[in-house]
């Protein structure tokens, strides 16, 4: 089994776990799963992601995950 | 309507106080807050103003919104001439200070000459006077608000300066509810040049709108639908903090002077970190966000710290323990220094050190000598004597200029633009210098989906965000609150009384930042002020996501005539005589 691993951060949290902890999300064994392929089956709602990174780095929605990957999803800012 | 149509203008050479009225073909033009205070500033100082002389004035000013229950629209701004760089300066602090200017019945406060003896200024309803503040003189901000909340009552409120301010330190800001600020430029050093220690505000008025239920109507429907969705919500449930990580991952969180944009210590600085030491949150007057945090950690506790204090005060510093940075913030804020630049340049004198050019004692990841440096540089003391200069006064005293974080003597703010190409147009172009307010292409270059690594249409990203804030910053709304200019004009209408448009919002935005242009360009800047330092261009980053990247000069050269073309400013980035009259500049 292919796990790789999801953790959310600001409001975004409330798609993880009750406590906004880590999550864990299951690769399908038979085909290629993207960032967004794993936005649209945890039902984040796209618009409302803004920086995704995939083993610390900053990553594109067409980033292909493999098994163990750590990504982290963060909300769109504005101001600074 | 939406405007209390008066205007507190006070000498302090003479002691004389006067009410006027408010300009109201200015007011249709620039609405308020920075923009209103510019064209007040470019109108009534005279062309090369020694910022610290008594011909330069100070202009608090609300806006519009003030005061009333649209969202976010608690700022105060703060318009002088600057002292670090004699450019145009305009800053602004939160908290309630705004409102209740408001409500003792002025739209903005004038401060012009200089006072013989210190002094404040209180302001209760109407009434205004200055009273005597030698026994304030030498005290930090919090002691001094406590203070004068004693004299002058618990529902007060109080904008201050510290000891950095008194002695004139160019990066002196101004505290406001003993934790915020209106940081960059000098405006703290502007107050202690006129012997003014301080402002009290008490007001018990309100502020007339013209359509009330429209206004509740429009207001509503923006909270509900607008501000406080997922769009906005990270500012309250994290706040600046949740940058760290955002930067360190996209490779853009300066560490050890710009050196790298990636730092090892990182998650002791970042937002979990943060959330395990909060002991509170804060909101400014009306704002549904609060993005305040009082943080605890260890024996400091500061409202705070921002990503600003973290970046450039803790991994730009080589700093990963979180209970120095929050210690560092407590002390600038109480003593009256901005934390980006007195952050800067720190870190540019352990990278003098390193380098072997001038060693002042602070190293990079040294706690103690970190920890000493605020309080020399406010009183002037030892190495604070040479710290007090900046970075710029620095590298022209002893040399390092190529590392030398600053635009137009400015200091750099927590963001690398090797990282994020249009930030550097952005630092390069703002009028005041490196400077984040202006424009932040970073959300959506470094933390968005545009490619950082190119100038391509990066000229006309920034020149409408530098709109967008400039006209927000007029209306004065939070830069926090990504609202569209339609829903500002929504907003608007039933203030005013009249239809407003988000295109007139747009232009006022423009003509706004023009006129700040054409105020710099009568101080003497030029294109060639227009730039970043040599580092940006020459040398790779180290390690992180952007390993080896640098922002090619010849690019940066391509993105900036485009950006003077787009304006329509010639060569030498002086606006055009068609794009002043377009913009009702002349
Ligand atoms: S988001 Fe923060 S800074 Fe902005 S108005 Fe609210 S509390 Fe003040």
């Amino acid at each position: 089994m292919s796990i790789v691993k999801v953790d959310f951060r600001g409001p975004l949290t409330r798609y993880g776990n009750n406590d906004g902890s880590l999550s864990e999300y299951e690769l399908p064994a038979d085909s290629v799963v993207t960032v967004q392929d794993m936005l649209d089956k945890l039902g984040v709602p796209s618009h409302h992601v803004g920086l995704v990174a995939v083993n610390g780095q900053k990553a594109a929605r067409s980033t292909v995950l493999k098994e163990g990957y750590k990504i982290i999803l963060f909300p769109v800012v504005a101001g600074g | 309507m939406g405007y209390i149509n008066s205007v507190l203008r006070v000498n302090l050479t003479t002691g004389e106080i006067s009410r006027e009225g408010l300009n109201r073909k200015w007011a249709d033009l620039y609405y308020g807050g920075k923009g209103l205070g510019i064209k007040y500033l470019y109108q009534e100082l005279e062309p090369g103003t020694d910022p610290l002389s008594d011909g330069n004035k100070i202009i608090l000013l609300t806006g519009p919104f003030t005061g009333t229950i649209v969202p976010c629209s608690g700022k105060l701004s703060v318009v002088t001439k600057s002292p670090l760089n004699g450019a145009a300066l305009d800053c602004s602090v939160g908290g309630n200070i705004a409102g209740e200017l408001k409500y003792a019945g002025y739209d903005m406060v004038i401060l012009e000459g200089k006072s013989p003896e210190p002094v404040y200024l209180v302001i209760e309803d109407g009434e205004a006077s200055l009273m005597e503040a030698g026994f304030l003189w030498g005290r930090g901000t919090l002691d001094t608000e406590k203070e004068l909340l004693k004299l002058h009552g618990e529902g007060a409120r109080v904008l201050s300066i510290g000891p950095a301010g008194e002695n004139i330190i160019p990066y002196a800001c101004l505290t406001s509810e003993l934790y915020r600020q209106a940081g960059r430029g000098g405006a703290g050093a502007v107050f202690g040049s006129k012997n003014i220690k301080a402002v009290v505000v008490r007001g018990t008025g309100g502020v007339g709108v013209a359509d009330m239920p429209g206004l509740l109507k429009a207001a509503q429907k923006a909270m509900r639908e607008d501000l406080l969705t997922d769009t906005n919500l990270w500012a309250y449930t994290d706040g600046t903090p949740m940058l760290v990580e955002m930067s360190q991952n996209s490779g853009i969180l300066p560490t050890r002077n710009f050196q790298q944009a990636t730092f090892e210590g990182f998650e002791s600085l970042a937002s979990p970190s943060m959330q395990k030491a909060r002991a509170g949150k804060k909101a400014c007057l009306s704002c549904g966000l609060g993005c305040g945090n009082y943080t605890v950690k260890g024996a400091a506790r500061v409202e705070g710290p921002e990503y600003e204090t973290l970046s450039i005060g803790g991994s730009n510093c080589g700093i990963a323990d979180l209970e120095a940075v929050v210690k560092f913030n407590a002390l600038c804020d109480d003593l009256g220094l901005d934390t980006i630049s007195m952050g800067s340049t720190i870190a540019f004198a352990m990278e003098m050190t390193e380098k072997g050019i001038k060693d002042l004692g602070l190293r990079f990841g040294d706690v103690s000598s970190y920890l000493e440096a605020p309080e020399l540089v406010a009183f002037r003391k030892g190495k604070g004597m040479e710290l007090a200069l900046g970075v710029r006064g620095l590298s022209e005293r002893y040399g390092g200029r190529e590392f030398a974080m600053q635009v137009k003597g400015l200091e750099f703010p927590g963001y690398e633009p090797r990282g994020s190409w249009g930030m550097g147009l952005a630092y390069a172009t703002a009028p005041r210098g490196a400077c984040h307010m202006s424009a932040w292409p970073v959300a959506e270059e470094a933390y968005g989906e545009r490619d950082p690594y190119t100038v391509e249409g990066k000229a006309g990203l920034v020149a409408d965000l530098q709109h967008y804030n400039a006209l927000k910053f007029s209306l004065i709304l939070c830069d926090f609150w990504a609202l569209s200019f339609d829903l500002m004009a929504e907003l608007l209408t039933p203030i005013l009384g009249r239809e407003v448009a988000a295109g007139e919002l747009e232009l006022a935005g423009e003509r706004i930042f023009n006129l700040l242009r054409l105020f710099n360009t009568r101080e003497g800047f030029t294109g060639k002020d227009d730039t970043l330092p040599d580092r940006i261009f020459n040398q790779g980053l180290v390690g992180g996501p952007g390993a080896g990247k640098i922002l090619p000069r010849e690019e940066f050269t391509k993105m900036l005539g485009e950006y003077y073309r787009l304006r329509g400013w010639d060569a030498n980035g002086i606006p055009e005589k068609d794009t002043l009259i377009r913009l009702e500049l002349t």
